[in-house]
C-alpha cells in the first residue's frame, strides 16, 4: 500500500507556502452548541483540483464543519482562510460569494420551479430586475453539457427529474455561482451504484478545473476509488489528514473507531443472561420491506432478547421498525406475536398485539410537548382507561407518577409539560408512555440521541431491566458505542436485508464498522 | 380511469379545471335562464367580477410568498369610506383620496410586513390584528354610509365597449400586466422561491424578508384597487363595502388550484376562481334560487371542487 506514496502523495501533508497553497484552510476552528463542544481545534486546508474525503462517524464533527466553511453556521473561534485571507462567512449568501458552495443530502433545489430558475436563483440575469429567460435558458443548457448531461431540459421542473439529475442540477447550480470550493454532503447515501459512477466521472471532470472538491462519505470503497486525500475526524477533532495512499481500509477503520475504544468489549449481563429458551415472542418470514429489494428476512425474537440494528441510512433499519409498528407496509412476508399472526394495519393495532414504537424524533413524532407529563403517559392507553369518555385525573397521576418514580424522571410532577424537561427526561417520558401499553416487544428507535451521558446510562438500564422483564426488544442507533451497550446481538442491514449477524465478541466496533461499510473481513 | 382523474387532478394544479366548470356553468345558466344570457346581465355580471379579481391578485401574491393576508376586506372597506367621504362628488378631492389611499395601502403593507418578517408573527395573525385595527377606524370614521363619488365617474365606469364595462377593460389590463411581471421579472422568480422554500432560498442567497415584504405591499395595493372599484359601482361607501372579500379571494385562490403552502400556484387559476365564485352567485340569482339556499349551494359548490384537489396534495406527499 505505502509503496505507493510517491512524490506528489506527500504534496498535501506537510505542505509549505509554494507552488501549491491551500485553496481554502481553517485555523484552529471550535465550535459548541449549548456548552457541549462540536468541534475542537481544527485545522482543514483544500487543494485545487483535488478531492478530499472527509470521514467520521455520526457526531465526529463533519457536518458542523462544513456547515461553517458554508456561512450556515458561525464558528466560536480560529479563523478560515480563502486564497491566503482570513475570512469568516456570517451569512451563506458570503460563502456563496467567495466561491464555497456546499451540496446536501436534502437537496437545496425547488422542486415545483424549472432547471434553470432553479440554477440562476439569486443571481438571475437581466437588466433592471427584468428576467432574462433566454440568456437563463442558454447559459443552463450550456452548463448541463459540459457535465456530460445534455438529457436534462432547461425548462422542466425539477421535482420531475430522478435524483442523479437532480444531484447534477446541483452541482450545475453550484458551478453556474462559479465555485472554487465544491462540498458535496454523503452523495452515496441517496444515489445508487450506477448513478455514483456518473458522479465519480463528473467529478474527475471537475477536479480538472481547478476546483477543490470536498466529499463526506461513510463508505470507505468509495473513499478508495476517488479521494486524493482524506481527513478521519472523530469526536469533534481532526485525528489524521494524510494521503490516500498512506491509507488503507483497516487503518481508516482503527482511526475512525479509536484505539481504546476498538478493544472494549459489550457489557457481559446480557450474555450470562439471554433467556432464548421457550416460545419465541417475534416470528419474521419472508419479509420485504416496502420499496427496498433486498432479499427477504426471517428471523426470531426470544423473550428479554435485545436485538439491535446496525446499517447505514436508507439500510431500512428505521423501515423495519416502522413496519412492524405499523407506520408502513412490507411488500410481502407474515410477522406473529405470541404465535399469533400479526396483520400489519396501523399503530393501534399493533399496539394492541404488544408491539410499540419509541420514535427517533420525540419531539415531533413522540410526545406532545406543550400537554403535562400525565398526559402524555396515558396517551396510548387512553380508550383502555376511560369508562365511556371519563378519564379520573386521580388515575392518571397514579399511572404517571409510578412511572417517573421507575424511570426516575427528574420534574416537578405529573402536571409539568413535557416541552421543559431535559431531553434524556423526555425520552423516558416516551419510554413511559410505551411502558403502560404492557408491551411484548419494544422497538427503540435511536433512543440515546440527543441525551446527556448521565441519562444515557439510566436510560440503558431501564432497557435492560425491561428485557429483564420478558419484552423482546429491538434497538436502531447510528451510535455503534450506543448500540454496544445495550446489546451484543446485532444484525447488520444494507440495502432492505440483513446481511450479517454478530454476537458475542465479534460485536465490537470495529467489526461493526467494517461490517456497515461493507469490508468483507476473512 | 385512473389515468383520467390524474388528468383531471392535474388539470386542477395547473388552473385549468376551473375553467372548465366555468364554461360547463355558463352553458347550463343561458339554457337555463332566459335573462342569463342578455346584454344586460352580462354587463353586470363582468361590471361585479372586478372587484373580487382584485382582491384575488393581492392574495395570489400573499399566498405565493407562503403567506396570507386578512386585511384586504378591511382595507378595501377603509379605502371606499375615504374615497367617498373625502371626494364628495368634487372630482379632484377624489382623485387626491385616491391617491392617499394607495399610499394608506403602502403603509399598511409594510405594517403587515414589519409583524411578519421582523417580530416574526405568522402572517394568519399578525394580518387578522391589522383587520380589527383597519375596521375600528372605519367605524369611528362613519357608521353609515359617508360622502358620494362625482357622477362622470360613475359614469366613465359604467361606459363600455359593448358589454365590456370600462372598470372590467381596466382590470383586464392590470390582469395582463401582473402576469408579464409574475413571468418576467426577477423579484416574481424570489416570491415563489421564498414562497416554495425559504431555507432553500436562503441558501441560494436569496433574504426573505424583503420578498416578503414586497409580496404584502403589492397585496395590500390590490386591496385598495379592490376598494376603489367597488366604491366606484356603488357610489357611495360604506361600512359594509367589501364585507368577506378576504375568505371569497381565498377560496378564488385555492379553487385556482393555488398551494395555500405557498410557492405553487398559476395566476390564470386564481382569477378563474375569483369568476367561478361571482358566476355561481350571478347565475344563481338569474335562475332565481332564494338568497337562503343560495349561500348552501356556493359552499357545496366550492367544497366539492376543494376536495378535489385536496386528494391530490395527499396523494403527491
Amino acid at each position: 500500500m505505502s509503496s505507493r506514496s510517491s512524490s506528489s502523495a506527500n504534496h498535501p501533508v506537510g505542505a509549505e507556502e509554494g507552488s501549491s497553497s491551500p485553496l481554502l484552510s481553517t485555523r484552529g476552528v471550535s465550535k459548541s452548541f449549548s456548552g457541549v463542544p462540536a468541534l475542537i481545534d481544527v485545522d482543514f486546508d483544500l487543494y485545487p483540483g483535488r478531492v478530499h474525503a472527509l470521514l467520521g462517524q455520526n457526531g465526529a464533527g463533519k457536518s458542523t464543519l462544513i456547515s461553517i466553511l458554508s456561512g450556515v453556521l458561525q464558528a466560536d473561534s480560529g479563523e478560515i482562510v480563502l486564497s491566503g485571507e482570513s475570512r469568516n462567512f456570517s451569512t451563506p449568501r458570503e460563502a456563496l460569494d467567495a466561491g464555497i458552495v456546499a451540496v446536501y443530502q436534502e437537496l437545496s433545489l425547488l422542486p415545483h420551479m424549472t432547471v434553470s430558475e432553479n440554477l440562476f436563483l439569486g443571481i438571475e440575469p437581466g437588466k433592471l430586475s427584468v428576467l432574462d429567460r433566454k440568456s437563463m435558458s442558454d447559459q443552463s443548457t450550456e452548463m448541463l453539457r459540459s457535465l456530460g448531461a445534455e438529457g436534462i431540459d432547461p425548462n422542466a421542473l425539477v421535482g420531475t427529474l430522478s435524483l442523479t439529475s437532480q444531484q447534477i442540477v446541483e452541482i450545475a447550480k453550484a458551478l453556474i455561482r462559479n465555485a472554487k470550493v465544491l462540498i458535496l454532503d454523503e452523495p452515496s447515501a441517496v444515489l445508487g451504484d450506477d448513478e455514483l459512477e456518473l458522479l465519480y466521472n463528473l467529478i474527475a471532470k471537475l477536479k480538472a478545473t481547478g476546483i477543490a472538491i470536498v466529499y463526506i462519505t461513510h463508505r470507505l470503497d468509495e473513499v478508495m476509488q476517488i479521494a486524493d486525500e482524506v481527513t478521519i475526524m472523530r469526536d469533534g477533532r481532526k485525528v489524521i489528514t494524510t494521503d490516500r495512499a498512506n491509507l488503507d481500509t483497516e487503518s481508516m477503520i482503527e482511526a475512525l473507531v479509536g484505539r481504546k475504544i476498538a478493544t472494549k468489549s459489550a457489557p457481559k449481563w446480557i450474555n450470562e443472561n439471554r433467556p432464548v429458551s421457550g416460545e419465541p415472542i417475534l416470528k419474521v418470514s419472508n419479509l420485504i420491506l416496502p420499496g427496498m429489494k433486498g432479499k427477504a428476512m426471517d428471523f426470531d425474537l426470544f423473550p428479554g432478547e435485545i436485538l439491535g440494528l446496525v446499517g447505514m441510512t436508507g439500510s431500512g433499519r428505521s423501515r423495519l421498525l416502522r413496519t412492524l409498528a405499523g407506520l408502513a407496509f412490507p411488500t410481502s412476508g407474515q410477522v406473529s406475536i405470541d404465535g399469533k399472526p400479526l396483520r400489519i394495519k396501523n399503530p393501534r393495532t399493533s399496539i394492541a398485539a404488544g408491539i410499540v414504537l419509541v420514535p427517533e424524533d420525540r419531539k415531533r413524532m413522540g410526545l406532545v410537548l406543550d400537554q403535562p407529563i400525565g398526559s402524555n403517559i396515558v396517551l396510548s392507553i387512553v380508550t383502555r382507561l376511560s369508562r365511556i369518555t371519563w378519564i379520573p385525573d386521580s388515575v392518571v397521576k397514579k399511572l404517571s407518577n409510578d412511572m417517573l418514580q421507575r424511570l426516575s424522571v427528574k420534574s416537578t410532577g405529573p402536571s409539568q409539560i413535557v416541552r421543559f424537561l431535559s431531553g434524556g427526561n423526555q425520552q423516558k417520558v416516551v419510554i413511559g408512555r410505551c411502558l403502560t401499553t404492557k408491551p411484548r416487544l419494544l422497538l427503540l428507535d435511536e433512543p440515546l440521541r440527543g441525551v446527556d451521558i448521565g441519562a444515557k446510562s439510566e436510560i440503558v438500564e431501564i432497557v435492560s431491566e425491561i428485557a429483564r422483564n420478558g419484552t423482546a426488544v429491538i434497538v436502531v442507533s447510528s451510535e455503534i458505542e450506543d448500540i454496544l451497550a445495550l446489546t451484543d446481538r446485532l444484525f447488520v442491514m444494507r440495502d432492505g436485508e440483513m446481511t450479517q449477524e454478530l454476537t458475542g465478541d465479534h460485536a465490537n466496533e470495529a467489526e461493526v464498522l467494517r461490517a456497515t461499510v461493507g469490508v468483507t473481513h476473512e | 380511469m385512473n389515468d383520467l382523474k390524474t388528468k383531471i387532478i392535474k388539470s386542477f394544479s395547473n388552473g385549468l379545471a376551473v375553467w372548465i366548470i366555468i364554461a360547463l356553468l355558463t352553458i347550463t345558466a343561458s339554457l337555463t335562464s332566459k335573462d342569463f344570457a342578455t346584454l344586460g346581465n352580462v354587463n353586470n355580471y363582468l361590471g361585479q367580477t372586478p372587484f373580487l379579481i382584485m382582491g384575488t391578485c393581492g392574495m395570489f401574491l400573499a399566498v405565493i410568498a407562503g403567506q396570507i393576508d386578512l386585511s384586504i376586506a378591511a382595507l378595501a372597506k377603509i379605502t371606499s369610506v375615504l374615497v367617498s367621504g373625502i371626494g364628495n362628488g368634487d372630482e379632484n378631492k377624489f382623485w387626491l383620496a385616491v391617491l392617499l389611499c394607495y399610499a394608506i395601502g403602502i403603509g399598511v403593507g409594510l405594517f403587515n410586513s414589519f409583524l411578519i418578517v421582523k417580530l416574526k408573527v405568522p402572517a394568519f395573525v399578525a394580518t387578522l390584528g391589522t383587520y380589527s385595527i383597519l375596521e375600528g377606524l372605519v367605524l369611528a370614521y362613519t357608521n353609515r354610509g359617508i360622502g358620494s363619488i362625482p357622477g362622470n365617474v360613475i359614469v366613465k365606469f359604467y361606459d363600455g365597449v359593448g358589454p365590456f364595462p370600462v372598470s372590467f377593460i381596466v382590470v383586464i389590463v392590470i390582469l395582463a400586466l401582473l402576469g408579464l411581471w409574475l413571468k418576467k421579472s426577477r423579484l416574481a422568480l424570489r416570491l415563489f422561491a421564498v414562497g416554495g422554500d425559504p431555507e432553500v432560498a436562503r441558501r441560494s442567497g436569496v433574504a426573505s424578508g424583503p420578498v416578503i415584504t414586497a409580496s404584502m405591499v403589492l397585496c395590500s395595493l390590490f386591496a385598495v384597487s379592490a376598494g376603489i372599484i367597488q366604491v366606484c359601482r356603488a357610489g357611495v361607501g360604506t361600512p359594509t363595502t367589501g364585507n368577506g372579500l378576504e375568505l371569497a379571494a381565498i377560496t378564488a385562490v385555492v379553487l385556482g388550484g393555488v398551494s395555500l403552502m405557498g410557492g405553487r400556484g398559476r395566476l390564470v387559476g386564481a382569477i378563474g376562481g375569483a369568476i367561478l365564485i361571482t358566476l355561481i352567485d350571478n347565475s344563481l340569482n338569474m335562475i332565481g334560487v332564494s338568497q337562503y339556499s343560495q349561500g348552501l349551494l356556493r359552499g357545496a359548490v366550492i367544497v366539492a371542487a376543494i376536495a378535489v384537489f385536496v386528494s391530490k396534495r395527499q396523494q403527491s406527499t
